[in-house]
């Protein structure tokens, strides 16, 4: 049985649309107009226990909207969701305690107390054992290095340790799910390391189901086997990164320098660009191999050096963002 | 229940972060019952009773309305339309406890520290400028105690009633301001209905704000006797279930339809 199960689901928001100044204002309170926003457009998609997905899409694509209903914290206009066979709409108390949420952009932590009454206080509401407490608080402090902060009130930790301050507190409990919205956001390269270390280890220690979304296409190569891309409210790819680079980019290069100034041509390979000795072939894996092609070319001219290159990530994405827009 | 006093806990070391903010709130409060005090005993002058009630006995009423406005604070308010407006109710959404459990809790440790921060030295400038506010008897003493909580649960549900407004109309703005005046007004916290003409007086009865103030003031008071406050804790405890009942309603509604805001 899947650990996440989504079917249709809408999100629509309406807005009503104000108008500048006081006389906007009056008319507003006697005629509203009505905007209806669809966040969310009709999407699907099932997640089976221990994946890490990243769950990608340009700003606005409707990301932050799909984790906060399955976190039971927005209603679904339609559709259905079940977190480990329960809907978070009809029984969200039963759901979240499964769930660990971290929204980058914003703390469950108390503002103005130290880290550990936090963590003191989510124990409790948990009801978490002093065994297991003790067992978790320890793994995060590996990890995370959360001892170092543990007495610091929130408000005067900088934004990477609140962070780490976060995701300790989403897994006090040890959670089955973790859905993390954004949370390299703002980050240096060192504590986005962290993070992504954590999700590796207790994605691999305890098969935790991670859903991430995230602008940082590191976050992706580095995490996530899956990738689920939302545009404009729709799911425009579902797939591992290798397959969806051969669908929407199924391109390689293949870089070749000359001992002298050549221009040879291939009839499955294009030249994008020609320099010195240097040539850039561009062709499909599935029309010839780079093998193939080298020896082709090499039978013309003498052959100093070669480099291969795949199409890289932020093409994809790129392209997989722009063929819904 | 931990979870909810640990909660209480929290929310009263927050609170001891915040010095000023209820440093002022007790002057202000303070400085109110001094005035009001006054004018009833100006407004008295030489007479003895009026509406059944004397002079020092509506010094008492006013000491007594300002220690009890002093440990009304009503968090929730404050709690809900910032959770809506900054969309933070996200971040008490995720945790599976019920939210109006955990705001009532919040403001369980905000009584705490009022009682100690407000109460105190209000119950201290009372003592020292009109003297001990004394009850009309030991048994009118007893039956203010439930009636000062069914008050307090009154005004709480009311409150939290009022600011679940916030989650339907997010732009809420002077609402809270209004409602607060109108609360004052209509409640008896400042002036007993009993000098209100009575066409007033019939509507104001059947709004729920004069039992929050004026029902467990009247009986400290003596203003009722021992079996009409009987009947008056009885009406209080009638508000107080309908006004749960309504919460409860309203939170499963709103639950279903929050609107969380940014990011
Ligand atoms: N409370 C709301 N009221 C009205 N419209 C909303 C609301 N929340 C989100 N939207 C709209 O829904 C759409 C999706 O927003 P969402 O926050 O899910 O995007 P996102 O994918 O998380 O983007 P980002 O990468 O910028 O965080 C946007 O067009 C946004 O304007
Ligand atoms: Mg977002």
């Amino acid at each position: 049985m899947p650990v996440i199960e989504v079917n249709h689901l809408v999100k629509q928001f309406k807005t009503v649309k104000k108008e500048k100044g006081l006389k906007g204002a009056v008319k507003g309170l006697f005629k509203a107009e009505k905007k209806i926003v669809t966040a969310v457009n009709d999407i699907s998609f099932s997640i089976e226990k221990g994946e890490i997905v990243g769950y990608i899409g340009p700003n606005g694509a409707g990301k932050s909207t799909t984790v906060k209903m399955m976190s039971g914290i927005l209603s679904p206009t339609s559709g259905e969701i079940l977190i480990n066979g329960i809907s978070p709409e009809k029984d969200r108390k039963s759901v979240v305690k499964q769930l660990g949420v971290v929204f980058g952009q914003r703390t469950q932590l108390y503002w103005d107390l130290r880290l550990g009454e936090s963590f003191e206080l989510l124990r409790r509401i948990y009801n978490v054992d002093d065994d297991t407490f003790n067992r978790n608080m320890k793994m995060m402090d590996d990890i995370l290095n959360i001892s170092s902060i543990i007495d610091t009130p929130v408000r005067q930790l900088s934004l990477g340790q609140r962070m780490r301050g976060d995701l300790a507190a989403a897994m006090l409990h040890s959670p089955d799910v973790l859905f993390l919205d954004e949370p390299t956001i703002g980050l240096d390269v060192d504590a986005k390391h962290a993070i992504r270390r954590f999700i590796k280890e207790i994605n691999a220690e305890r098969q935790t189901t991670v859903i991430l979304t995230t602008h940082d296409l590191g976050d992706i190569q580095e995490l996530c086997k899956r990738i689920i891309i939302i545009n404009n409210g729709v799911i425009v790819e579902d797939g591992s990164l290798d397959d969806i680079a051969e669908r929407i980019a199924p391109y390689r290069q293949l870089i070749v320098e000359f001992y002298s100034e050549h221009e040879i041509p291939h009839p499955k390979a294009e030249i994008i660009k020609s320099e010195g000795a240097q040539t850039v072939y561009r062709f499909r894996k599935d029309e010839i191999t780079a093998a193939e092609l080298m020896s082709d070319i090499g039978k013309q001219a003498k052959i100093k050096d070669i480099r291969l290159e795949e199409a890289n990530i932020d093409d994809i994405i790129r392209i997989a963002y722009n063929s819904n827009s | 229940m931990k979870t909810y006093l640990y909660i209480a806990k929290l929310r009263m070391q927050t609170m001891l972060a915040y010095r000023m903010e209820v440093l002022t709130y007790t002057i202000m409060q303070a400085l109110i019952m001094l005035s009001v005090g006054f004018f009833w005993k100006a407004a008295y002058g030489g007479t003895q009773v009026a509406h059944g009630v004397t002079g020092n006995s509506m010094i008492t009423y006013t000491v007594i309305s300002a220690i009890m406005g002093s440990m009304y604070y009503m968090g929730v308010e404050d709690r809900i339309s910032d959770a809506v407006k900054t969309g933070s109710i996200a971040t008490d959404m995720i945790k599976p406890v019920n939210l109006f459990g955990m705001y009532l809790a919040e403001d369980m440790g905000n009584l705490v520290i009022c009682f100690f921060r407000s109460t105190l030295p209000i119950f201290i400038v009372a003592l020292a400028i009109f003297g001990l506010p004394v009850p009309a008897s030991p048994q009118h003493f007893l039956l203010f105690i439930p009636s000062f909580a069914l008050g307090y649960g009154i005004n709480w549900t009311f409150s939290a009633l009022f600011a679940m407004i916030a989650f339907t109309a997010i732009d809420l703005g002077p609402a809270f301001s209004v409602k607060y005046h109108f609360v004052n007004m209509l409640s008896g916290a400042m002036i007993p209905i009993w000098f209100f003409p009575a066409w007033l007086r019939t509507a104001v009865n059947c709004l729920p704000f004069v039992y929050m103030f004026q029902t467990p003031l009247g009986i400290y008071i003596g203003k009722y006797d021992i079996s009409e406050s009987i009947r008056a804790l009885g009406i209080q405890a009638i508000w107080l279930a309908v006004l749960t009942v309504m919460v409860i309603i309203a939170q499963k509604r709103i639950e279903k339809r929050v609107l969380v805001q940014g990011g």
